[in-house]
């Protein structure tokens, strides 16, 4: 700015410095911002990803432990039976698609001809429909009952002709 | 003139040149600074995804119109990108995803087809959403454009 002083007017070099390095601070702190924005978006996506990657696994779990399940009252013969309870299987935790969730799309189906447990987990969230993970069991006389008094959700038992699953029609079905 | 006056005037001047020719050259350099850090991104975004479709894939997921596949440790070796020319007035470049899978599914073409396509779409469908803000439409995906460049992706088997 320049200032009179004594009928002389002179220019100050020191708003002019100021200046200098306010206009250099502006364009690369904008330069900086450009990049680094692009950067956050990308590790937010990143832990998206990982979080999807992470809750495919859990539902493949689900699955593998099922069919784990029928193998061992398959194998241990006639009057064999194993009962999962909600601490191992928690259908309404498992189809969920909130954090704590597996975003499994129920019902679970155990294809006999194929003899395969079959895992669809939704996977809209990415933009998709829905993958499909299966398993092999070794049995394929597989039935499914509604669960009793004696026989609660997700009992399994050989009665020494079948492999019957008790459970409820919306959370396993057994296809031919 | 008092030439104290005339002193701090010339340096008040050379200081505004200084400063003119300064933000010439950081204006001049953002369309540079933009078009690397838009291939950053790109790149950085077709790892995510190929790494995200071999995860899936050796975890045993796919489409049901896909194809079987043997669950097993498939992973991503490394990414390079080729410079493939131009594509009208974008320039091209080609993703090249290097691939570690077991045996049984490396010396299979089937299983490799399979595979490698796997990765491919996913490794496009995260570049397309990394510059869109959105996923693209069901099917396959074979190249994404952004506002300089083009983007095509193929993959190999070590």
């Amino acid at each position: 700015m320049p200032s009179i002083s004594h009928g002389r007017i002179s220019l100050s070099a020191e708003s002019d410095k100021k200046a200098q390095i306010t206009i250099e601070v502006i364009v690369v702190i904008g330069i900086f911002l450009i990049v680094f924005s692009s950067l956050i978006n990308l590790s937010f996506e990143r832990f998206h990803l990982a979080q999807e990657v992470g809750s495919a696994g859990e539902a493949k779990m689900t699955g593998q432990f099922i069919a784990s399940a029928i193998n061992n009252v398959y194998s241990n013969g006639g009057g064999f039976s194993i009962h999962l309870n909600e601490n191992k299987i928690n259908f309404s935790e498992l189809s969920s698609s909130e954090i704590r969730g597996s975003g499994v799309i129920l019902p679970i189906i155990i294809n006999n001809s194929e003899r395969r447990v079959v895992i669809n987990k939704n996977f809209s969230s990415m933009g998709g429909t829905s993958l499909y993970a299966s398993i092999p069991i070794i049995p394929d006389n597989i039935t499914r009952e509604n669960s009793t008094l004696a026989y609660p959700q997700l009992t399994i038992r050989n009665n020494g002709t079948d492999v019957i699953i008790y459970a409820s029609i919306n959370n396993i079905k057994v296809v031919s | 003139m008092n030439s104290r006056a005339d002193r701090k005037a010339q340096a008040a001047l050379e200081y505004i040149i200084v400063v003119g020719v300064m933000l010439l050259i950081v204006t001049s350099m953002l369309p540079v600074i933009t078009k690397q850090a838009q291939l950053s991104k790109a790149t950085a975004a077709i790892r995510d995804g190929a790494t995200y479709g071999a995860g899936l894939r050796a975890l045993g997921f796919k489409a049901s119109k896909s194809n079987y596949v043997p669950d097993g440790a498939i992973k991503i070796k490394e990414i390079g990108m080729v410079n493939n020319g131009t594509n009208g007035n974008l320039k091209s470049y080609m993703s090249r995803i290097h691939i570690i899978a077991p045996d049984y599914i490396k010396d299979n073409s089937t299983y490799t087809h399979r595979v490698g396509a796997s990765v491919c779409t996913q490794a496009l469908r995260q570049l397309y959403y990394a510059f869109n803000g959105r996923y693209p439409g069901g099917g396959k995906i074979d190249s994404v454009n952004t506002s300089y460049y083009y983007f095509t992706c193929e993959y190999t088997f070590n």
